[in-house]
């Protein structure tokens, strides 16, 4: 499959970064490369027996977490690294609603 | 051209729990913004999940009541996509292998019982909230809901009116408060409930163009939203308009729904397994075990009452309603053995005091035994029913013992026949003209004697003694 | 003695234990190397000597570690200080919380030392893509150190630390090791929890040490592994000792060479070397045979397929919201979320983020990704096979090449991609791996070896490359700066 800019830039839209047209056609020149290799060892490889997907180098083992309340970390250390804050909250440009 | 909706609710619940899905903090209502947060539920870089256990049970007993099929393995799907609220960019959901499927729910449609299968029950995780300053150029954003644990209980296409609808959220409600899983307090925002809805001729089986409506914060708001909404269908329908594929916002203050306009983008968010979790084997055994202690649900619990307590049909279906007025009926039988006696004071008297209150069973200072106290007394004779309306209210004002009012207000009916001949005698004295009526024969001139001994005593006495007692006066006088 | 900054842990502990040196001794002599050498190497994003000074005179009383300077690689936080993955987008960012290999390095009495240089969220192999300078090979200031914890490799090459802490991903701890000389590990997916290092794929990352020969390999890692509640992925079983697995002898170990790790186009040098490895490990008693990885040359692709969806999804959360850099003046929300991101990231960083993107996205999912998870189950099962029939270790190469020139493959992605062939199929797999020095380009640039091991036999691999180490001297060799 060949990779095309405006697919590049559906996908930049969806991942909400902002490319320059440079770096669009770039990326798409580079990807088409990335995925010809990748897709060229896919046709060598038929997996016609079914093979699970392996999401996970281990099978379940049940981490549970019991129910209990914790001190929630100091407003201080949740708001110190915010880009803007107002109050405790932290503050974001306003949403256009949809 | 007749048409008929077809509906599917998908709803959230916010289940019970002391700390939120995938870390310690707390899941109380309130406090300052951003009090109820830490690295986990704010996604800083580098923390980690680690799933909330009675989250998880709390969501296969759910799934069990509502007859689902529980999953062998429990699989979190990342759900991808940017906003404010979602601090890691992605929502830790389920997806193509939800933790239960095909279960279903009954509801009552207009006296028969109609089937709305439940597709799924999953597990997800909540987001923050956005506070849009007015006037201002920002979104202030909380994270406090960020990361409570929710159910989300998606219906089949199977509900054909709003009233329908309507009755399967009470009932989905009925059975989580049950269970004890959720609140399902709309206004707080731990039931929520979108629809997806559309409209057909009816006879047809196909499914039309659906528009999905939100922002419904109450069970009436669904019921108008939904009628609302049949109606703009059916009108576009009629007029030839093409109805599509959108989102669509209540609006309860005008009682109407608004585009959300289809700006934005085809959904496209990327799921896939969440590596952060390894999958939850659920061994079958375990669900088993939470199947057999699921608690009675309402509807075996309401024919229990009818069939082995010989209730009628209403009333065990008005005490079945809440499961806290159920379980002090029940705890009413281990004291008193007259079920149908019980019903009627919880259902009349006590359900009216509550109602003027506005307090729910719980917070009922009145405990089951100290009314079986009171019904054992009107048995005993000792009061009337009538006084027992009184010392009803005052126990549940109080919380003392029937016992402790009759004795201290001196309320006990005078019972001593001695006592009443005083009164009788003076009642006789004082009416002569009435007791000549009486002597005739007419019979009703005893009733205003025995009301007038009533007065004399403060409605101590027992009426049915008084008129012994009157009776003996008087055929004494003849 | 002068020469502090030279000795490994072990020997250094030995001092410190004959109370002939202070833990404040080792310090001053680690920094005011790095002071004469980091200028060349640039493997440093910060050192903290006063802080690291002053933790030196609060030890606790006992530890693994008491009084050892560690170099931490940028994406693993540190209570209060920077901790930027050597990315614009997380300038200022000072977690409020450590790491789980943090908390235990400090209650083991190991001292922070400083952040350790990378490529732009463990994207690379060449420590170019760091956003703030490349690191340079100690060897030969003209190459790369590999990559991506080019840093850490580089300043316990150079002994500007005595130890240090990587991450691995795809080979990231190996590849920068055997590049320049050092020895590296990547313990099994699960040994050490991965709380606290910031994500780049999350079921490969795993944290592991980078050091000066094997025996503090097995120090390191011995602090740093265990289970962590924190963790969900982490596994609850028991931490052996692996400095007692140290045995010096490799006889009767069964070591398997697939043949898949020889191939054309692999340097010369490289392959002479690793060959003349296998020939004296055979000579001190180690069985060896060929073996078969048979999916082998699928690994680059199902690598970069799974490893960039997955990073796609962990960096979504740098939008500029709750912490990190933000960009100036941003119109409304879906502005500041595409420039904050368009100009926080790295040219790296975005074309992994779109390849992450695309391969997730609505259509694609099953010819990629999905596709990509069962030939992951293949290539497990292939180590599955040789492991159950009964070998102990895995023999090939670290690298196909030593370390490269600066600049020589950063316009072509694909081709530094694929130089990390032999280290890929270790993370998608789970397994633990450990890169040994093993030789020396006629040139000077260092060759390192893989010893891969079964799940959580992290004690075999330490044992095989300690017992090579005992009859080589490559890792004592240091490069003239």
């Amino acid at each position: 499959m060949s990779i095309k800019d405006d697919k590049v830039k559906y996908v930049a839209r969806l991942a909400r970064l902002k490319l320059t047209d440079r770096e669009v056609s770039l990326i798409a020149h580079q990807l088409d490369g990335i995925l010809g290799y990748v897709d060229k060892l896919n046709e060598r490889l038929d997996i016609s027996k079914d093979v699970p997907p392996m999401s996970h180098p281990h099978a379940a083992s049940n981490p549970f977490r019991e129910d209990k309340a914790r001190p929630s970390a100091p407003g201080e250390a949740v708001l110190s690294n915010a880009p803007q804050k107002k109050g405790n909250f932290f503050k974001v440009p306003r949403i256009i609603e949809e | 051209m007749d048409y008929e909706p077809v509906i599917g609710l998908e709803v959230h619940v916010q289940v019970k729990t002391a700390s939120k899905m995938f870390c310690g903090c707390t899941t109380e209502f309130g406090g300052s913004p951003n009090s109820h947060t830490c690295p986990v539920c704010l996604g800083f870089p580098g923390v980690l999940p680690v799933l909330n256990k009675k989250a998880l049970f709390s969501a296969v007993r759910t799934a069990l009541a509502v007859g689902c099929k529980i999953s062998a393995e429990v699989k979190f799907h990342r759900k991808n996509y940017f906003y404010p609220d979602l601090p890691k960019g992605y929502q830790i959901s389920q997806y193509d292998e939800p933790l239960s499927e095909d279960g279903k729910v009954d509801i009552d449609a207009g006296g028969r019982v109609k089937t709305i299968r439940v597709k799924r029950v999953h597990m997800e995780e909540d987001a923050g909230k956005l506070i849009h300053e007015e006037g201002e150029n920002s979104s202030l954003v909380d994270f406090n809901r960020c990361g409570m644990p929710l159910l989300e209980i998606v219906s089949e296409p199977d509900i054909n009116s709003p009233e329908e609808a309507y009755r399967y959220l009470t009932k989905l409600k009925l059975l989580l408060k049950y269970l004890d899983v959720s609140d399902c307090d709309m206004e707080k925002g731990s039931l929520r409930c979108d629809a997806n809805i559309s409209i057909r001729k009816k006879g047809d089986t196909g499914l039309g163009t659906k528009a999905e409506v939100k922002n419904m914060n109450s069970f009436k708001g669904v019921k108008s939203a939904l009628e609302y909404e049949i109606e703009r269908q059916v009108k576009c329908a009629e007029t030839g308009e093409r109805i599509v594929m959108e989102t669509r916002l209540w609006d309860p203050d005008r009682c109407v729904t608004i585009s959300m306009r289809s700006k934005e983008e085809a959904h496209d968010y990327r799921y896939f397994p969440e590596p952060d979790l390894v999958p939850f084997a659920l061994d079958p055994s375990v669900v088993e075990s939470e199947r057999k202690s699921l608690p009675e649900l309402p509807e075996a619990k309401k024919a229990r009452f009818i069939g082995s307590l010989g209730l009628p049909e209403y009333d065990a279906e008005v005490l079945t309603q809440e499961k806290a007025n159920a379980d002090y009926f029940e705890a009413c039988l281990k004291y008193y053995d007259k079920p149908k006696v019980i019903a009627n004071w919880l259902m009349g008297d006590i359900s009216a005091y509550m109602n003027s209150k506005n307090m729910a069973i719980e917070e009922l200072k009145m405990g089951p035994a100290a009314l079986c106290g009171l019904l054992k007394e009107i048995d005993s004779g000792k009061i009337s029913g009538k006084m027992a309306k009184d010392i009803v209210l005052r126990m549940c004002e109080t919380g003392k013992d029937a016992s402790a009012i009759i004795s201290e207000s001196g309320l006990s009916q005078i019972s001593d026949a001695s006592q009443l001949e005083k009164f009788a005698d003076e009642a006789i004295a004082e009416n002569v003209k009435t007791v000549e009526d009486f002597m005739k024969g007419k019979d009703s001139a005893l009733m205003f004697l025995v009301g007038q001994v009533m007065k004399k005593t403060k409605g101590k006495a027992n009426p049915a003694m008084v008129n012994e007692v009157l009776r003996k006066r008087l055929a004494a006088k003849k | 003695m002068d020469n502090l900054y030279s000795l490994t842990a072990n020997e250094l502990l030995a001092l410190l234990d004959k109370r002939s040196v202070k833990p404040e001794d080792i310090i001053e002599s680690v920094c005011s190397r790095a002071q004469s050498v980091d200028g060349k190497v640039k493997g440093y994003l910060g050192i903290d000597k006063e802080g690291a000074l002053g933790h030196a005179k609060a030890l606790p009383a006992s530890g693994k570690l008491r009084g050892i300077p560690v170099a931490i690689k940028d994406n693993i936080c540190v209570e209060g200080e920077l901790t930027t993955c050597a990315s614009k987008i997380l300038s200022g960012f000072r977690p409020p919380y450590n790491a789980t290999v943090v908390e235990k390095l400090k209650s083991e009495g190991a001292v922070v030392l400083g952040r350790a240089n990378m490529d732009e969220f463990a994207f690379g192999s060449s420590c170019e893509n760091s956003a703030y300078f490349p690191t340079l090979n100690p060897w030969d200031t003209s190459r790369i150190p590999g990559g991506s914890s080019g840093g850490s490799a580089a300043v316990v090459a150079a002994d500007e630390a005595v130890m240090a802490l990587g991450s691995d991903t795809g080979g990231s701890i190996r590849q920068p090791a055997a590049l320049c000389g050092v020895v590296g590990m990547k313990p099994t997916y699960g040994r050490v929890s991965r709380y606290g290092l910031i994500a780049f794929a999350s079921s490969l990352d795993q944290i592991g040490p980078l050091t000066k020969d094997v025996c503090d390999s097995a120090l390191l890692l011995g602090a740093i592994a265990g289970y962590d509640e924190n963790d969900s992925t982490s596994v609850n079983i028991p931490v052996p000792d692996y400095l007692s697995c140290l045995t010096g002898d490799v006889k009767g170990m069964k070591i398997g060479i697939p043949k898949e790790y020889f191939v054309d186009g692999m340097d010369k040098e490289v392959d002479a070397a690793v060959k003349e490895a296998v020939a004296l490990l055979k000579g001190k008693g180690a069985q060896v045979s060929e073996v078969s990885l048979p999916h082998t040359e699928y690994a680059v692709a199902v690598y970069y397929i799974l490893a960039t969806a997955e990073a796609s999804s962990n960096l979504a959360r740098f939008d500029g919201v709750q912490f990190g850099r933000r960009c100036e003046d941003p119109q409304n929300i879906l502005d500041m979320y595409e420039r904050t991101r368009g100009e926080g990231f790295g040219a790296e960083a975005k074309r992994r983020i779109i390849l992450g993107t695309y391969v997730l996205s609505s259509g694609y999912y099953d010819a990629y990704y999905l596709k990509a998870q069962k030939v992951r189950a293949l290539i497990k099962d292939d180590f599955d096979k040789v492991f159950k029939a009964g070998l102990d270790c895995i023999l090939t190469p670290t690298s196909p090449t030593p370390a490269f020139k600066v600049g020589e493959r950063s316009s072509d992605p694909l081709s530094m991609y694929l130089s990390d062939i032999f280290t890929i199929s270790v993370n998608l797999a789970g397994v633990p791996a450990i890169s040994v020095p093993c030789g020396f380009t006629k040139s000077g640039l260092p060759i390192g070896m893989q010893l891969i091991g079964d799940f959580f036999q992290e004690g075999k691999i330490l044992r095989a490359a300690h017992a090579y180490e005992c009859h080589t001297d490559w890792h004592k060799r240091s490069p003239k700066l």
